[in-house]
């Protein structure tokens, strides 16, 4: 498939949309050349290094004087009068400059040098050879170096490729359209609000959970009435991704219990409510064996089109039943912080959604007014991270299905 | 209760999952990012606000009262996190964790306890309730009451793993769609923290990894 065409945009880490605006300070330390090789050990003892200190490895200790940045060259009020000189990045942090000019001065006979100067470079590694390149001409030499790629910062390239590669398949768009019918058909129902999620087993392909918004409903009326006043908001834990977590623990639940393996809590252990199935397409998902309330009867008023043949159910069990470990979750919208954190919770292995949702989204780590920039499928903080792409797209795969658009936690 | 204990502090955590294995080695910490807030001092995570103060007894009391309930979680084998929620100036909800029994590692106590709550109440009345809870709310957790509309927070320990009112971000004052809601710390720290350490002596059977963690002693000081 040469002429393949790319529609999974991995999404931003915060690192990612950050390296770019962490600065430090720093000295330029201008010292006789021919302590090159000298330079570096005579302060490292007076230097900390590690834990919260930055780590300058990503940036050149030494540079001579053609490859000082134009902007440092101008700073270098001095002139040199002939002497070959060279100059020393050190971090201006906790050891001030006169601690620095006291360890290298009995080292230079030369009047005036060591002669230091202010300088900003960027915190945090550079993350390709071309922003390597465009640092080295404004702040100071920089080195792009792949395999120091810290994994808490992005997702490794290799791994990200081959998950995208994975996933860039015409299968993405039916479970897309799966997770849009879902969306509709809570929406018709009055349910919720017309967003939908769909969670796939990427080793066998098959869809193990399909729920819909269902944030306002409830088998009790006068709840459904209260959860409508309220700001229409409704409950968080019925949105389309909470109930289709809640879908796969119930399904794992229930596994368990055939199997005689929840001895431990069998007394005490109920099923998530709100990972009940509520319309025709969620039912069609839910196990076998499981009685169904009466949702079989047809899809209500969404009509299916001619190549919607919905994708094959998870039948049996998977073999590894731990939360949601080893699935994937499609999404037609960017879930709410909610929902992006019960997403790194339940440990999901990769997502892929639709519509961004600007003020209320977790997942996009991009800066800004009307944005959160939280950034939540991985962070260096949080101990699990959900390789996550927007779906690009998504927009042409609605049949009419009129996705909700407006700004509310999807 | 003596509040200004001077050991050191612990992190915790409302979900059996933390200590699980993961896929890749994350710990492999090279260059500790500078942005993550420095730990705050023990003296800091001991002190109670003067608002709580005012009136420290009242919250105590309703804060016992979710220590008892997370008592009771650790006594059924669940991870001993549990709230309480007041609503004129009366205990009307409880909800203890809920993720090892039903599998689903978001069935936290605060959503047991709002599901309680609308059983009996209009969804608008949490904009005149308060939420006593062992540990700081996770970050799912305070999104969620943020979106309810929950008046306060007060809470046990702090949650350095998954905190969601200040530990690792501040979603209960950020900007966001809907009001930000004032969070109160340390009530009953000390106990909180206990009930998580005599949980994570246990080994998590339910972890793809479990740990054997028999020879593992309760340090009793926090």
């Amino acid at each position: 498939m040469a002429d393949q065409v790319l529609f999974l945009e991995p999404l931003k880490t915060l690192h990612e949309t950050r390296s770019d605006e962490e600065f430090v300070r720093a000295f330029v330390v201008e010292i006789p050349a021919k302590l090159t090789s000298k330079a570096l050990s005579i302060v490292k003892p007076i230097i900390p290094s590690g834990g919260k200190h930055p780590s300058f490895s990503h940036l050149r200790r030494l540079c001579t004087l053609p490859h000082l940045p134009l902007d440092l060259t101008w700073r270098r009020d001095y002139d040199a009068r002939g002497l070959q000189t060279i100059f020393l990045l050190l971090p201006n942090t906790v050891v001030p400059w006169e601690d620095i000019q006291a360890t290298l001065t009995p080292h230079i006979d030369v009047e005036g040098l060591p002669r230091c100067f202010d300088a900003v470079v960027p915190r945090f590694a550079p993350l390709s050879a071309e922003q390597a390149a465009l640092w080295t001409e404004r702040y100071w030499p920089s080195i792009f170096n792949p395999a120091a790629q810290v994994v808490q910062d992005a997702p490794p390239l290799h791994q990200l490729r081959r998950v995208r590669t994975a996933l860039e398949v015409p299968m993405a768009d039916r479970y897309m359209r799966l997770a849009f019918l879902a969306a509709a058909e809570s929406h018709e129902a009055g349910h919720g609000r017309s967003v939908g999620a769909v969670v796939v087993d990427p080793d066998t392909g098959a869809v193990v959970a399909v729920a819909g918004d269902a944030r306002w409903w409830s088998e009790d009326p006068k709840i459904h009435k209260s959860l409508m006043a309220n700001h229409c908001e409704g409950r968080p834990e019925y949105h389309a991704v909470m109930r289709a977590i809640a879908m796969v623990a119930n399904k794992e639940l229930r596994r368990r219990i055939k199997a005689g393996s929840h001895n431990r809590f069998l007394a005490t252990c109920s099923e998530t409510p709100s990972g009940q199935a509520l319309t025709s397409i969620e039912a069609r998902y839910e196990d076998d064996d499981k009685v169904l309330r009466d949702l079989t009867a047809g899809l209500g008023n969404i009509t299916l089109a001619d190549d919607d043949a919905l994708p094959d159910k998870q039948s049996g069990s998977r073999t590894e039943g731990y939360l949601c470990s080893g699935l994937d979750l499609y999404l037609t919208h960017e879930p709410c912080v909610c929902c992006a954190m019960a997403m790194i919770h339940s440990r999901f292995r990769a997502c892929v959604f639709g519509r961004k949702m600007p003020r209320s989204g977790g997942l996009s780590a991009e800066a800004g007014d009307k944005l959160l920039g939280y950034g939540l499928f991985w962070r260096r903080e949080l101990n699990w991270r959900v390789m996550t792409f927007q779906h690009t797209r998504a927009a042409a795969l609605e049949r009419g299905e009129r996705i909700d658009t407006g700004i509310f936690h999807a | 209760m003596d509040f200004l204990q001077d050991s050191p502090g612990d992190s915790s955590s409302p979900t059996p999952t933390h200590k699980d294995l993961t896929e890749y080695d994350y710990s492999s910490d090279s260059d500790d990012m500078a942005r993550i807030r420095e730990p705050e001092s023990k003296i800091d995570k001991d002190k109670l606000h003067p608002d709580v103060l005012k009136d420290l007894e009242v919250h105590q009391g309703f804060m016992r009262q979710a220590i008892n309930v997370a008592e009771e979680a650790l006594a059924g084998g669940e991870t001993p996190v549990a709230c309480v929620l007041v609503y004129k100036g009366e205990v009307v909800a409880r909800g203890m964790n809920d993720t090892n029994r039903s599998l689903n590692g978001t069935r936290h106590a605060e959503f047991l306890a709002i599901a309680v709550f609308l059983s009996k109440f209009p969804a608008a009345k949490l904009k005149e309730t308060d939420l006593y809870v062992t540990v700081e709310p996770c970050i799912m957790c305070a999104s969620a009451l943020r979106q309810y509309g929950i008046r306060c927070v007060y809470y046990g320990c702090g949650n350095d793993r998954f905190g969601g009112n200040g530990s690792v971000l501040a979603v209960n004052s950020d900007k966001g769609l809907e009001e930000g809601y004032p969070s109160y710390g340390g009530i009953f720290r000390k106990e909180a923290i206990m009930l998580l350490r005599r949980f994570y002596i246990q080994e998590n059977e339910n972890a793809p990894n479990p740990r054997a963690k028999g020879n593992r002693e309760l340090k009793p000081v926090v």
